[in-house]
């Protein structure tokens, strides 16, 4: 029995390390890519970890190439998008948990159905809008389609989110004589934090890592987003895999970061709005 | 109440009109079903779509079975939960596009690491061109696919797991069942609306979402091998400025992702979700 038991957690520690290995390991590849002098980079066999260390990569992209504009532009793009999303889709969620109106199953399929639509079935016609706008190449002119994709999700997952929280706090609020908005900034806010913490990290992490609009919609240097910029260092005839892997981990490590340190609240905030 | 209910009309508003699905399949003058006759006869948009369906299909088998094999692993007890925890998430926290460049790296024929163990390991003697034909290019993509997105499947597929009720499990113990017979029995017809949730979501991800994994590393090539349906649109309003063309395969393809999502919202039963 204790043969079999040790068996047993054997098995788990090496499928553990498989896990991890096979998850993170491309990354770790991607990471001391990044560091490595030319010589070291394109060599057979490689080396799995660097003889030299080099930062000739990063302060290629951020001073010859100005990636550090296009880290502003994704960060400005996502920060208001994220900001729009919570505001306008959170009143929306509050709506819809807490009324009852005649279409509420109707909009709410709808709001799912919108989340499901394909990018493409939009990008066309809403390109042609934008140009004739004149926002294109702005900032503007991608928070407004990512907000479209966002703010059906926020709204979905706090709906469900709010749809746990008790209604009686808020009727206890309001034999105090509050208005309901007061209500809903006093009480329901500070209790729905970690949903909301939840939702804005997802919000804010699809509009930094969205590629397919940001490459339509934005045409000059200035402009583009971090993932545009990275994928465009790869020329028609050659692919300059060190500033490439340079740019990558420029672009990903702060979010990996903040999923790190944040990973409980996230895993919540997703399986819940997902799955009940 | 005015002012709670003034703000979602205005949402509501706001992302109609950003939906607006001004696809026209006419350009300039009304050719009625003209387009569509041009795309079905089109073998490149036959293709095209059985491209996608063939990547979509094995993407979401392999991230189903990958994923429910890691849902089961992790929904034991032990320790090391946050480790696995965060090499799961990565995945999901990495853009497409950083996932796809990092892979294409790895799987570069010269310098590329996957080649290099291999040699080393001496399973094969030359390296392989991975992007060069393809189906090795096609099979690629979707094993990067699966890289990507079997943790959010696992995730999805564990929350499921961690609903279902232990009691069960215990009275089927007390009556004799063993491990296997309880899985068979307990754990799958209970998952199943989670299993069938899942695969959903995955299938119209995957189709709408190829883009930023195919565009970086094949840009459809080699040939149009790799060509799913997004790039192929986008290849159609944006290379060639067909926008007529383009928006009729745009809406095939709505249609096609609208019959999955009808699927889907009927399996997840909104009355009992809110």
């Amino acid at each position: 029995m204790r043969k079999r038991k040790s068996l047993i957690k054997l098995g788990i520690g090496i499928s553990s390390v498989m896990i991890v290995l096979f998850f993170l390991g491309p990354y770790y590849w991607q990471i001391i890519s990044s560091f490595k002098p030319d010589n070291e980079l394109f060599r057979m066999p490689p080396t799995y970890f660097p003889k030299q260390f080099t930062s000739q990569w990063y302060r290629l992209i951020f001073i010859k190439r100005h990636f550090l504009r296009n880290i502003f532009n994704s960060a400005v793009i996502a920060g208001f998008t994220t900001l729009i999303c919570l505001i306008c889709g959170s009143l929306t969620a509050y709506a819809v948990s807490r009324l009852r109106f005649r279409f509420k199953y109707l909009i709410l399929g709808l709001i799912l159905a919108f989340n499901l639509l394909p990018g493409v079935s939009i990008v066309g016609p809403l390109f042609l809008l934008l140009r004739k706008i004149g926002l294109i190449d702005t900032h503007s002119g991608l928070v407004i389609p990512y907000i479209s994709f966002s703010l059906p999700l926020t709204v979905w997952l706090l709906t469900s989110y709010f749809n746990q929280l008790p209604s009686e706090l808020e009727d206890a609020a309001r034999m105090d004589g509050c208005t309901p908005f007061q209500a809903y900034l006093r009480i329901i806010l500070p209790c729905a934090l970690p949903g909301f913490f939840a939702v804005l990290i997802i919000v804010f992490i699809s509009a930094w890592n969205e590629l397919f609009f940001a490459l339509i919609y934005t045409n000059s240097q200035a402009a583009r987003t971090v993932t545009v910029a990275t994928i465009l260092l790869q020329g028609s005839y050659e692919i300059p895999w060190g500033p490439i892997s340079a740019a990558s981990i420029a672009m990903s490590l702060p979010i990996v970061l903040i999923v790190i340190l944040a990973q409980k609240g996230i895993v919540e905030g997703l399986t819940r709005g997902a799955v009940k | 109440m005015a002012v709670v209910f003034l703000y979602p009309t205005i949402a509501t508003v706001w992302y109609s009109f950003n939906r607006m699905n001004l696809v026209m399949p006419w350009m300039k003058g009304f050719v009625g079903l003209c387009n569509y006759v041009d795309v079905f006869t089109d073998p490149r948009f036959w293709n095209s779509l059985r491209i996608t369906l063939y990547f979509v299909g094995l993407c979401v088998i392999g991230s189903l079975m990958l994923g429910s094999g890691m849902a089961l692993f992790i929904n034991q007890s032990f320790k090391g939960r946050i480790i696995i925890r965060i090499a799961i998430l990565v995945p999901w926290a990495l853009a497409m596009c950083v996932v796809s460049l990092m892979w294409k790296w790895m799987y570069n024929d010269q310098f590329g690491v996957i080649n290099a163990i291999l040699m080393q390991l001496g399973l094969i003697k030359d390296p392989i061109g991975w992007l060069q034909t393809g189906t090795l290019a096609i099979h690629t993509a979707i094993f990067i696919d699966i890289w990507r997105n079997t943790p959010f499947v696992s995730l999805l597929l564990l929350a499921g797991l961690q609903v279902l009720p232990t009691d069960l499990y215990e009275a089927a113990k007390v009556d004799g069942a063993n491990a296997w017979r309880r899985f068979i029995s307990i754990t799958l017809p209970l998952w199943k609306p989670v299993i069938l949730v899942t695969i959903l979501f995955r299938t119209i991800g995957a189709f709408n979402w190829s883009f930023d994994l195919i565009y970086p590393f094949t840009r459809g090539g080699p040939g149009n091998a790799t060509e799913v349906m997004p790039l192929y649109v986008y290849t159609l309003y944006f290379r060639n400025l067909t926008y007529g063309v383009a928006s009729t395969v745009a809406i095939v393809m709505a249609v096609i992702v609208g019959i999955f999502a009808v699927f889907y919202v009927k399996s997840i039963g909104i009355k009992g979700y809110v």
